[in-house]
């Protein structure tokens, strides 16, 4: 049992001041407490128990109950006590030693903040968190990305407008990510204000759960006054280096849509024109292959057997693009090109001497010099852009419109000055085509243009349709050509007659001698044309007119074709060979004493040119006295290359809209708009040399990885989601529209329910930004301003 | 636990549960507005924490009229458990990792646990000490100890004299001195048994049966002395636990007001968003 310890009494007790800070250090030992106690300051002041009082004379003693009571001694006679207290050194009670903890910890937490203020690396102190790894390695310092760090200390105002601060801030973060367009680079979805209040005029108002109206009350009452949306309103910084800066609620995403719903499998619109929101760029009717072409016995060992033999995916799984065309097409497309089978020029004509009534400008004094009698046809549109280079000429041929340069007869002399300045542009061309080489040709510089012609072509051209060509020009530019002097001289190789009367047998040109070259009998006449075994040395192409060793046209003996008009030893039946005949009379006037008499001389005939070259490149062909050039096959690198010039000049110059036209006719060679669509944006066109394929600069609104989506295949193959429009005229899609907007799919648009049997939130997910990009548009990383300083070293500079 | 007391405590919990949920949806409607749920939660928190802080200063104005002090104290404590919950919201239910915010986080952890704790032994210890003696006036508890000391003193010296047995002094010496003159610990209170009080207490019994009914009598007065002051140091270390634990909650509690107004400052510099 217990025993009480405490006596409830002011006799008993002492006045205990448990509100003061410090006590008496004797509290504990009997008889020497003392009853004043310390003072506020811990100072003990302890005398004697009493003050003795003076009572009728005599001191009293006046010791309090708490202390026993008067004493038996009393006070000493001068009245102080007997009892005198030892004094302590006082304690802090409890209270005052929590005070002290108190201002202990207000002093550490001061230091603390001052020592974060003014700590060199306050930076890594006052950091909030850990940036995200792909920032942290990118910034070292808050005024990376803090915008008033680097423009100085806030003021009043910056200080209460976040907002603006934040989108000051923002302004930092462009210094890397590319958001398209600067002006629209805050605005949502990066779109246009224009383009925003469209969607949401289109789109239908719709309750969706209670959170996301609030938030969307919550959120139009804090950003809509600015319509800019900052960075770090969806990017939280600061959250460790494994936060995911990106992630985002459904709620969240649709806190600004008008349209609002619970979830992708309620509420979410119906896809509209998903996958396709235009044609494909390369034409393939699926429909046409799959039901007449593959399925025809000519074909069938050549088609493909399933999608994946012309469809493969990216890299990244978000698009099924087609194979090369080696791969796909070319089995049977490929030979089509090149222009086997097709009737006409297997190539495009590039440079031609055009038709020009010589005569009539020669008898009027203003002769060109000398020409083709018999050439034909107008500029080609490659000439007709190289030409419009120099100066004045667009005024010749409008001064020319609509003359026939093949008679000028009834030509004025306005017409006769333009069809001389005419010609003479011509054979300025062809002049500097040899002399200045290929940059006359390579608009800008773009080698892929001049395919690859070589001089060589182009001298034997020249002097084969105008041998006196580099004579004549630099006297026209000396101003020293005489017209009168210089009729022009018909050089028409063609005809053995008048080969023969003008400059075989009433020239002047030496017999037998010899020029130091391999010439055997004669040399080459003033026109160019060698007259009996001539050889040149330059390849004897020059139109000799017997025994001439060249493969040109209009030899006279000799000649190893057929069909030229040969008189002297033709080697075949039709031509009717005098000397040398492949019948067997044996009547042989030059006959060869090595061959034997009995022998059959078989002289081959050459192919015609454009089918020598079975693989394409340049060629001549003398009837029309044109240049031309045979596709080499799939991307040819000449007609591409043009194609895309005279594209981008489409709007500029007339020319190359016309040479644009003519390379991408239905039947022009190489056929590349037979499957290249063509599309046209504010009247310019672009050639859609290929199919879809993946930019990754390139953020659609939309996206999808194929690849995760294969497992779901059954074996119907792609047709599980891809179902073939049997009916579909995907041709007209292509027919006089330019617009790839307007169009008919070979295959039936998606239907949302084809995903939402997977694409809950219980099972394949259905968060908007699994399908769904906030950023679109066109972006890419924009690399920081570095500047070199020393070699080898390499500093950064914003 | 009266009735009032239960329906008090039921009803201040459900409006803490409510308060927690409300906050809780409230936070979820802020982050899918775009919102800085950090400033927000923020603000209330040091608001919070600014009351409860206030509830020191009123108990020293107690001639105010503002509320008994009684609610304050239910508004200190359920308001704490709920800066707790929005503590949580505050700091997005992860662990801070910057230096300052961690310091902080740190600080309110302490504060939080300290007055839970606090909470704890002021709801359980007196109980317990009611139970264990009287109460007493903590400032007087020394002078208890000398007094019990000193009659302890005599009781022995008095057997001793009177029965010429030095048995006694020998467990005085040994044992009882130092049992009587011994200071608790904070933590006696917490234990439920005291080894020292039982094996003093048993060397005394054991005495019993060679001692005269005099000597047993004094014995028996021997005993109530320590009974009594093992009641008192009880008393001692109960009244010293519920004093202590102030010493952690009220100082970190300065320091978190502190650098709860530094981070603040810092964050309204910095924030990028509202």
């Amino acid at each position: 049992m217990s025993r009480l310890l405490q006596k409830i009494g002011f006799k008993e007790n002492r006045y205990d001041r448990p509100n003061q800070e410090w006590t008496c250090g004797n509290a504990g030992i009997p008889c020497q407490e003392c009853p004043n106690g310390p003072t506020k300051r811990g100072k003990c002041v302890a005398t004697t128990q009493c003050l003795p009082i003076l009572k009728n004379d005599r001191y009293q003693c006046n010791r309090t109950q708490s202390l026993g009571g008067q004493c038996e001694q009393g006070p000493f006679p001068d009245g102080s006590c007997c009892h005198t207290i030892k004094q302590c050194v006082p304690e802090r009670n409890l209270r005052g030693l929590r005070k002290r903890w108190c201002y202990i910890s207000v002093a550490v937490t001061m230091i603390f903040i001052l020592f974060v203020i003014f700590h060199e690396a306050d930076n890594e102190i006052i950091n909030p968190g850990a940036l995200t790894s792909a920032h942290a390695v990118s910034t070292s310092s808050c005024q990376d990305c803090h915008a008033f760090e680097s423009d100085g200390m806030l003021d009043a105002a910056s200080f209460i407008d976040i907002h603006g601060r934040s989108i000051a801030d923002s302004e930092l973060c462009l210094d890397c990510h590319d958001m398209g367009t600067t002006s629209n680079a805050f605005s949502p979805h990066t779109q246009q204000a224009s383009t925003l209040n469209r969607l949401t005029e289109n789109a239908k108002a719709s309750s969706g759960a209670i959170v996301t109206e609030l938030a969307s009350a919550l959120y139009g009452n804090t950003m809509s006054h600015t319509g800019e949306i900052a960075c770090s309103s969806c990017h939280n910084e600061h959250k460790g280096a494994a936060f995911d800066l990106t992630a985002m609620t459904n709620q969240q995403c649709q806190v600004c849509h008008t349209a609002r719903f619970d979830s992708f499998a309620e509420g979410h619109p119906e896809f509209d024109n998903y996958p396709h929101d235009r044609r494909t760029r390369i034409i393939f009717d699926h429909n046409s292959h799959l039901k007449t072409h593959f399925v025809d016995s000519k074909f069938a060992d050549m088609a493909p057997n399933s999608c994946q033999s012309c469809h493969q995916t990216t890299e990244d799984g978000s698009l099924m693009i087609v194979k090369s065309f080696e791969q796909s097409c070319a089995s049977c497309h490929g030979d089509q090109i090149r222009g086997d089978g097709r009737a006409g020029d297997l190539g495009i004509a590039v440079f031609r001497l055009p038709a020009l009534d010589t005569v009539t400008l020669d008898a009027s004094g203003r002769s060109v010099g000398g020409w083709q009698e018999f050439a034909e046809g107008d500029l080609t549109p490659f000439m007709h852009l190289l030409l419009l280079k120099k100066a004045g000429f667009a005024d010749v041929l409008a001064q020319l419109d609509g003359v026939d340069l093949y008679d000028l007869s009834q030509a004025d002399d306005a017409t006769l000055e333009a069809a001389e300045a005419y010609g003479w542009a011509v054979k300025e061309l062809f002049f500097d085509l040899i002399m200045k080489g290929q940059e006359m040709i390579a608009v800008e510089e773009r080698p892929e243009l001049v395919a690859l012609i070589s001089q060589d072509f182009l001298v034997a051209a020249q002097e084969q349709w105008l041998p006196d060509l580099m004579e004549e020009v630099p006297q026209y530019r000396a101003g020293r050509w005489d017209a009168n002097q210089h009729a022009s001289i018909e050089t028409t190789t063609d005809f053995v007659d008048t080969s023969i009367s003008e400059t075989a047998l009433g020239g002047d040109d030496n017999l037998l001698s010899d020029n130091g070259d391999s010439d055997v009998l004669l040399l080459e006449d003033d026109s160019g044309g060698d007259l009996l075994l001539a050889d040149d040395g330059d390849g004897g192409d020059e139109g000799g007119l017997l025994m001439a060793d060249d493969r040109s046209d209009g030899d006279l003996l000799m000649a190893d074709d057929s069909d030229e008009g040969d008189l002297l030893f033709a080697d075949d039946n039709s031509s009717g060979g005098l000397l040398i005949d492949d019948s067997d009379d044996g009547a042989s006037l030059f006959a060869n004493d090595d061959t034997d008499d009995t022998t059959e001389i078989e002289a081959v005939s050459l192919p015609d040119q454009d089918k020598w070259s079975l693989f394409g490149g340049w060629y001549r062909n003398d009837n029309n006295y044109t240049l031309f050039y045979r596709p080499t096959g799939h991307s040819d690198v000449f007609l591409t290359s043009w194609i895309n010039v005279t594209a981008e000049q489409y709007k500029q110059a007339a020319t190359a809209k016309e040479l644009f036209h003519e390379l991408t006719e239905a039947k022009a060679p190489g056929l590349c708009v037979k499957c290249h669509s063509i599309d046209v944006v504010a009247s310019t066109p672009t050639v859609n040399w290929l199919g879809a394929h993946p930019k990754p600069t390139m953020h659609n609104f939309t996206e999808f990885n194929h690849s995760a989506h294969f497992s779901l295949m059954t074996e119907q193959g792609c047709v599980v989601c891809h179902e073939l429009n049997q009916e579909a005229d995907y041709a007209s899609s292509f027919e006089a529209n330019n617009d790839p907007h307007k169009y008919i799919s070979n295959f039936n648009m998606l239907s949302k329910g084809s995903c939402t049997s997977c694409h809950t939130a219980s099972q394949a997910g259905d968060s908007c930004v699994k399908c769904h990009n906030y950023h679109v548009g066109e972006r890419m990383l924009v690399l920081p301003g570095e500047q070199f300083i020393q070699a080898g070293s390499v500093s950064i500079e914003r | 636990m009266s009735f009032t007391f239960k329906k008090r405590r039921i009803t201040n919990i459900s409006l803490l549960v409510i308060a927690s949920v409300i906050a809780i949806f409230l936070c979820y409607v802020l982050r899918t507005a775009h919102l800085n749920i950090g400033i927000y939660s923020g603000l209330v928190l040091y608001g919070i924490v600014l009351f409860l802080a206030l509830f020191n200063s009123r108990k020293k104005a107690p001639f105010l009229p503002l509320l008994k002090v009684r609610t304050w104290l239910q508004l200190h404590i359920y308001l704490g458990l709920l800066a707790v919950v929005i503590f949580f919201i505050h700091i997005g239910w992860r662990l801070p990792n910057g230096a300052l915010e961690s310091v902080l986080a740190a600080v309110f952890v302490i504060v939080s646990v300290s007055g839970v704790l606090g909470l704890f032994f002021s709801r359980t210890l007196p109980a317990r000490m009611h139970q264990s003696g009287e109460p007493l006036i903590y400032e007087r508890i020394p002078k208890h100890r000398a007094q019990l000391k000193t009659e302890m003193e005599a009781v022995v010296q008095k057997m001793v004299k009177d029965g010429d047995n030095t048995v006694l002094s020998d467990i005085y010496d040994a044992k009882l001195h130092a049992f009587m003159t011994r200071i608790p610990t904070w933590s006696y209170c917490l234990k439920s048994v005291d080894p020292a009080y039982a094996h003093v207490k048993a060397s005394l019994l054991d005495q019993k049966r060679y001692l005269k009914t005099e000597q047993n009598e004094m014995l028996d007065e021997a005993l109530e002395l320590l009974e009594t002051k093992r009641n008192l140091d009880f008393q001692f270390s109960g009244m010293t636990l519920l004093r202590r634990w102030l010493f952690i909650h009220i100082p970190f509690s300065v320091s978190l007001l502190i650098l709860g107004l530094a981070h603040g400052i810092l964050v309204l510099l910095y924030s990028v968003r509202i």
